[in-house]
């Protein structure tokens, strides 16, 4: 027997909501799990090491930091397929919301004027990872292959496409039915 | 269409189709009307076409460019393809330029399932866009009291700034700036609740995306669910209908549509907005006043036996001729519910005071028609024809919105004069091109000073006598301006207007019917009379409008006039109308031994009821409604009754029954005796 595809996932700016929707698929998951082995996932915590070498990547959330920038070109790095998951990944969403705003605004509003702080400062460790200007979708950053929009996208949609691409195929584009932005 | 379409039919070929169409017609309408589907965004069935949006392109052969058959003029023998991979490959970008110009997230959308962009996309299969991302910073504009304008998601097609200038006649809305830059603005790019915007909504009704939303719209969405009911506008007698829209059974809001027959796809600001609003708390129990004066919820059958008991012995004592019971109806409700309560005032209550609230703004009416003979008035017609209007005791603005945006529409695009003669305060005054306030009760003189100018300039072309003359004489200008507190070049401009214009049209409405005076009715129709203007088919261009929605219909059942000052029992079925009693009201509902009121929602009136029965509000009720031109139309109810309601009909049996009940009580208490 040849070995299985893999899939690996990751998450960056998002709100964990297309990991819930893709994790709705039920059942069917066990068919997938028949044709296909599940690497590194935020639903595995990583338990299994770092990135393995994916056929198909999917990733989750807009690019909002220098992180995101580093799992992102990793994710890229090691995956066949790159796949784009839900509206923030793909368009942008709620995360891009704050580019209506200055960032050191955004960061003064959260850290220090926010009504529960008390002496609040903008945690600037070096440890932590930077804020980026502007959040992107992730195409600012890597080549896509493939973009599932839908905050979340359905569960439906979401087995569909990574059906077709564990089974070899690649899809043309999204079923209308299937196919939302909201 | 036209009926010499079989001269000018023309073929042309769409996607392989033979289309019929017929010369004049653009390439998207052949199409359409021969079962081709076209994608369109900015063209809307309302409005004449842009071409902005670039969506509805097609390839014609011998044309080296697109074009936007939107705007293409169909020709004989065209060859047109509407479908291929290029045309897809096109409006894809098409769509994807549009995403990346502004910010489009339609997660939090009020509009998401109901966006034409976003329909356009699925069409497309668009799952993303290529472009970067503007990240344009722009502000809603959310100064408007019912709508919000988020210039994010507008894809500047143009049709609220269309919607604006052609349906409503209005032109607040346009394009500011180029290029990247231009936006939707209102006025001079002021806040739209600062601008010349009278909240009429048709913007919203046409915006294609989210841009443009009612403030209720997050709460119920636009997207699936929504059932839609054709309602008519309760608060005046054009006759404007329009969709209640719904969602679970709550009115989420009301749209525009264009089967209206009078007012199209045009409403009001009261029509659209001001009617969801509940401005005082619903009842919903019945209320009986006790032995302290306090009016105290009850159940139904102590509220209704207390109610026909009262009516009885009012009913009783008509007899004896001494006092009466008295029905007033809210003229807004449908001619079946009139009917009913005429019937149960006429029948079981044995009175023949019944009437509508408003009443004696048509007896007015009635009292002119019988001292100066019966008139035919003109339509609408007429007034969409006119090129001067001359408003008397009439704010179309404050009472008949939807007219005042007409006549807004008139004054500003085709440059027709408007003169008001209005003792009162009066919106429609920013319109008016000569606006004459006389002093209250001379509206008689300025009238005739009006004839006195039109006569010596030898304006009048029927028979005048000379008595009639010499009469008219009297009052120029200038005695006229002393008396009325006016200015004489006021007078002599507003004749100078009404004798230039080919087809003036004279409008009255119900502050001149308060007036009381029918004279000023018939020297109104006399002055249009001797001026000649009269339609084609014999109506004098003037109409007289009245408040209530239903008042043609009290006038075809006769109701015709009620004296509550000597009543015993007044019952006064109001429903929802806004009304407010006249100091005389308030006297005789004072004055009368028990007062009965059938009302929706907590009013004034009920400081003087001594018994509240719940009633209907405008969306539950269903009928036919008589506008001022005749015109009858019957609507269905579009939400079900709240708990604890009882709808008008039922109550009224009831009442009915009851009293019978006490009448074989009495006759048994008399036998006894």
């Amino acid at each position: 027997m040849s070995k299985k595809p893999m899939i690996a996932s990751v998450w960056l700016g998002g709100c964990a909501g297309c990991h819930m929707s893709l994790l709705d698929i039920d059942e069917r998951i066990v068919a997938l799990m028949e044709l296909a082995d599940i690497g590194a996932m935020p639903i595995t915590d990583f338990k299994l090491g770092g990135f393995p070498m994916a056929d198909v990547g999917l990733v989750e959330g807009a690019v909002c930091n220098t992180d995101n920038i580093k799992f992102l070109e990793e994710i890229r790095a090691k995956s066949k397929f790159l796949v784009s998951l839900g509206d923030c990944a793909g368009w942008g969403c709620v995360p891009f919301m704050r580019n209506f705003f200055p960032l050191n605004q955004v960061l003064e509003h959260g850290y220090i004027w926010s009504s529960s702080t008390v002496d609040g400062f903008i945690p600037d460790d070096k440890e932590l990872p930077r804020y980026l200007d502007k959040v992107q979708p992730i195409r600012e950053f890597v080549k896509v292959d493939f973009h599932i929009p839908g905050c979340p996208p359905s569960a439906d949609t979401i087995f569909h496409v990574v059906h077709e691409l564990v089974s070899g195929r690649v899809p043309n584009g999204i079923p209308q039915p299937l196919l939302h932005f909201d | 269409m036209p009926a010499d379409v079989k001269t000018d039919t023309i073929t042309l070929t769409i996607d392989g189709k033979a289309c019929q169409g017929a010369k004049g017609q653009t390439i998207l309408e052949v199409a359409k009307a021969n079962g081709v589907d076209i994608p369109t965004l900015c063209h809307h069935p309302w409005l004449t076409n842009h071409g902005a949006c670039r969506m509805c392109v097609v390839e014609v052969e011998g044309q080296r460019r697109l074009v936007t058959s939107c705007a293409a003029p169909a020709e004989d023998g065209q060859v047109v393809v509407a479908h291929n991979e290029k045309l897809s490959l096109m409006r894809q970008m098409t769509l994807e330029l549009l995403f990346a110009e502004r910010n489009h997230i339609c997660p939090f959308c009020p509009s998401s399932g109901a966006c034409e962009l976003q329909e356009r996309g699925y069409e497309e299969g668009i799952t993303h866009t290529r472009y970067q991302y503007l990240f344009p910073v722009l502000e809603p504009d959310c100064s408007n009291a019912f709508f919000v304008q988020d210039h994010n998601r507008c894809i500047l097609c143009g049709r609220c700034v269309r919607a604006c200038q052609e349906v409503v006649g209005q032109g607040t809305l346009n394009f500011g700036s180029r290029g990247t830059k231009q936006m939707v603005i209102a006025d001079l790019g002021v806040p739209i609740g600062e601008s010349s915007c009278i909240s009429c909504g048709t913007c919203v009704d046409v915006c294609p995306t989210g841009a443009l939303f009612d403030k209720r719209a997050p709460y119920f969405g636009k997207g699936g669910g929504l059932v839609r009911k054709m309602v008519v506008c309760p608060d005046d007698d054009m006759g404007c209908s329009m969709n209640a829209v719904l969602k679970s059974g709550i009115l989420a809001r009301c749209e525009g549509t264009d089967e209206a027959k009078v007012n199209g796809p045009l409403l009001s600001r009261r029509s659209r907005y001001e009617i969801l609003n509940e401005a005082t708390p619903r009842i919903t129990t019945p209320k009986v006043r006790n032995e302290f004066g306090a009016l105290v919820d009850t159940d139904w059958d102590t509220a209704l036996a207390a109610a026909a008991k009262a009516l009885y012995e009012g009913a009783a004592n008509c007899h004896c001729n001494q006092q009466a019971v008295v029905g007033l109806v809210s003229g807004r409700l449908p001619k079946e519910t009139l009917a009913s309560f005429q019937q149960f005032i006429t029948g079981p209550c044995d009175s023949a005071d019944v009437d509508t609230l408003f009443g004696r703004q048509r007896q007015v009416k009635r009292a002119a028609k019988d001292l100066f003979g019966d008139v035919t008035e003109c339509g609408y017609d007429a007034i969409h024809d006119a090129d001067m209007v001359l408003l008397v005791g009439f704010d179309p603005c404050r009472t008949h919105q939807v007219l005042g945006t007409w006549l807004a529409g008139k004054r500003f695009n085709e440059q027709c004069p408007i003169v008001s003669i209005n003792a009162r305060q009066s919106e429609v005054t920013q319109l008016a091109t000569v606006d004459i306030k006389p002093r209250r009760g001379c509206e008689h003189e300025v009238l005739l000073g009006l004839l006195c100018q039109l006569n010596e300039q030898g304006k009048l072309r029927g028979h005048v006598e000379q008595s009639q003359k010499d009469r008219w004489k009297a009052y120029n200008p200038d005695r006229v301006a002393a008396e009325a507190h006016i200015e004489a070049k006021d007078i002599k401009k507003a004749a100078k207007l009404y004798a230039k214009a080919k087809n003036p049209v004279v409008l009255y409405g119900p502050e001149l019917g308060a007036l009381r005076n029918p004279n000023l009715i018939g020297l109104l129709w006399d002055l249009v009379r001797l001026s000649g203007h009269v339609t084609a088919d014999g109506a004098l261009r003037a109409r007289g409008f009245e408040t209530e929605a239903n008042a043609a219909a009290a006038e075809q059942l006769g109701l015709i006039g009620a004296d509550p000052s000597t009543a015993s029992v007044i019952y006064m079925l109001t429903g929802d109308d806004p009304f407010e009693p006249t100091a005389q009201l308030v006297e005789d509902l004072r004055q009368a031994g028990t007062v009965i009121l059938q009302a929706s929602h907590e009013c004034s009136v009920m400081a003087h009821a001594d018994i509240v029965l719940p009633s209907l509000k405008w969306s539950e009720r269903a009928g036919t409604w008589v506008n001022v031109m005749g015109l009858e139309q019957t609507f269905e109810a579009c939400t079900i009754l709240p708990a604890g309601v009882r709808g008008d009909e039922e109550v009224l049996a009831a009442l009915a029954e009851g009293m019978a009940k006490a009448a074989a009580e009495a006759a048994e208490t008399a036998e006894q005796a």
